[in-house]
């Protein structure tokens, strides 16, 4: 059975979330700066896990941020793991947009990409 | 750290008994009405109790900003978004106190002094009877509005208006203005511009953008990252590693510390300059200093490497900390250049912390 699906609007501190695995669409994006990333992201990883559960999927996450603080960084990292340990029974993948000019989201992008076992595509989009 | 003029410490002690302070300097626009707003609403809710007194304080507020835009001088007078004024307003135990320098055409001068002086002759009664002629008989200038903001701000505030005209060039001068709420038996009347002489001449001097003091949570956080944002002189990548920055040092901040302390931004040689100073237990500030430290002995790659090994190993980090994380970005986004300085103050310790982009 699949989790509900998250359809979350951006607020000014947090991102938009949709996460609707009927639709095929795992989708964060805008800025990310909580003071408690882990109250707000830590729903997202359990459902995740839970999705997972079952062998045999494929999915791309979507991640398009504008800027995020540490306490997000560490929750994403966290999220992404979460996804390489199911790696093995489920084929799983990250896109990671940026702008074009954006040279920090680009870099980090590229770091979570040497960090990980599991791909991760670093998209520079052009205006 | 270098002793600066004006540092958060220095700032923190003069405004000890401020609930908030705030003056700014920089691009001023429509849209940054609701961002004052925010700024002040924070305090009048959080820190002074919704008392009808600290209501009218922000209905002044939108007021005061809103007449300072409308007759701000400006060469693009198809946009209304005006360089370099100041605006400044604080609350203190004894009164609610909001300032303005604004640059207006010499030729709209004789016209705004005569409002102001008129405004300035009437008792309460007068004053309501002449807001409500102008607003039926819809004698407007051509700047909008008919004078009903300086007479809504004379009316709110229960003062008369201190004002002063200060020529520029040919063309221009600077209208100072302040207009002040008191409580407690204060006596606004015996007043003058002398404190904001010291504060014009101080912010002018450090190339100021921005002094806040208050508090320092999250909802404070998010209308101050907007007003660095207007000041980045349209450089995208600069506003990123600015904003970045000092979401981690007020975050870090308001984590560490007793969630009030002083926030400023300037600029020097061309680069911007973020300064955030708060109170915390002196062990925590001991801590950060040692934290500090190491990181600011670090190269580049080193910083790099270190960066990666903690985000790698998230999972053996406690919930509620990110280890040092915000720290690391910081000195990664800064290349280095940043300084920081623990003082014992008030029984505890005052930490600051400076990054320059």
């Amino acid at each position: 059975m699949l989790p509900e699906a998250y359809h979350i609007a951006a607020t000014a501190e947090t991102p938009a979330v949709t996460l609707d695995a009927s639709a095929g669409v795992y989708r964060i994006e805008g800025r990310s700066l909580p003071e408690n990333a882990h109250q707000f992201y830590q729903p997202f990883i359990d459902w995740f896990v839970q999705l997972l559960e079952t062998p045999g999927r494929q999915l791309e996450l979507e991640l398009y941020l504008d800027y995020y603080n540490s306490s997000t960084g560490r929750y994403l990292m966290e999220l992404m793991l979460a996804l390489e340990e199911r790696s093995n029974t489920s084929n799983v993948g990250i896109l990671w947009k940026a702008d074009a000019d954006d040279d920090i989201m680009l870099e980090k992008g590229e770091e979570f990409r040497q960090l990980l076992k599991i791909p991760v595509q670093v998209k520079a989009l052009e205006s | 750290m270098d002793k600066l003029k004006h540092s958060a410490l220095e700032i923190y002690r003069e405004h000890r008994l401020d609930d908030m302070f705030l003056v700014y300097r920089g691009f001023i626009s429509d849209e940054l009405t609701s961002t004052f707003l925010d700024i002040s609403e924070n305090t009048v809710v959080d820190t002074l109790g919704l008392t009808k007194v600290n209501r009218k304080a922000s209905f002044l507020l939108v007021e005061c900003f809103q007449n300072m835009l409308k007759h701000t001088h400006s060469e693009r007078i198809d946009v209304r978004e005006h360089a370099d004024a100041l605006f400044h307003f604080r609350f203190h135990p004894d009164y609610f106190r909001i300032n303005s320098i604004n640059t207006i055409s010499r030729s709209e001068e004789a016209g705004l002094r005569e409002a102001v002086e008129e405004i300035n002759a009437l008792d309460a009664d007068s004053l309501k009877a002449l807001y409500k002629d102008r607003l039926v008989a819809n004698e407007l200038s051509d700047k909008g509005g008919a004078g009903l903001g300086l007479i809504e701000m004379a009316r709110k505030s229960g003062q008369k208006l201190h004002y002063d005209f200060r020529p520029i060039d040919g063309d221009r001068s600077a209208f100072w203005q302040q207009i002040t709420m008191a409580q407690n038996g204060y006596d606004a009347a015996l007043d003058t511009l002398d404190d904001l002489e010291r504060m014009h001449a101080k912010v002018e001097s450090e190339d100021v953008v921005l002094i806040y003091k208050g508090d320092l949570s999250q909802k404070a956080i998010l209308p101050l990252i907007l007003l660095l944002e207007k000041n980045t002189d349209g450089n995208a990548l600069l506003s990123k590693r600015a904003g970045i920055t000092m979401i981690e040092m007020l975050q870090n901040a308001s984590k560490h510390g007793l969630n009030r302390g002083v926030l400023k931004l300037y600029r020097v040689d061309r680069k911007m300059v973020i300064e955030v100073g708060n109170t915390l237990e002196l062990a925590q500030g001991q801590a950060l200093v040692e934290r500090l430290e190491v990181l600011h002995n670090m190269s580049e790659d080193e910083l790099k490497e270190a960066y990666r090994n903690h985000l790698r190993n998230v999972r053996n980090l406690e919930q509620q900390t990110n280890s040092g994380l915000g720290l690391m970005e910081i000195a990664r986004l800064s290349g280095g250049a940043f300084d920081f300085d623990l003082q014992p103050e008030d029984g505890a310790g005052f930490f600051t912390f400076r990054v320059t982009l």
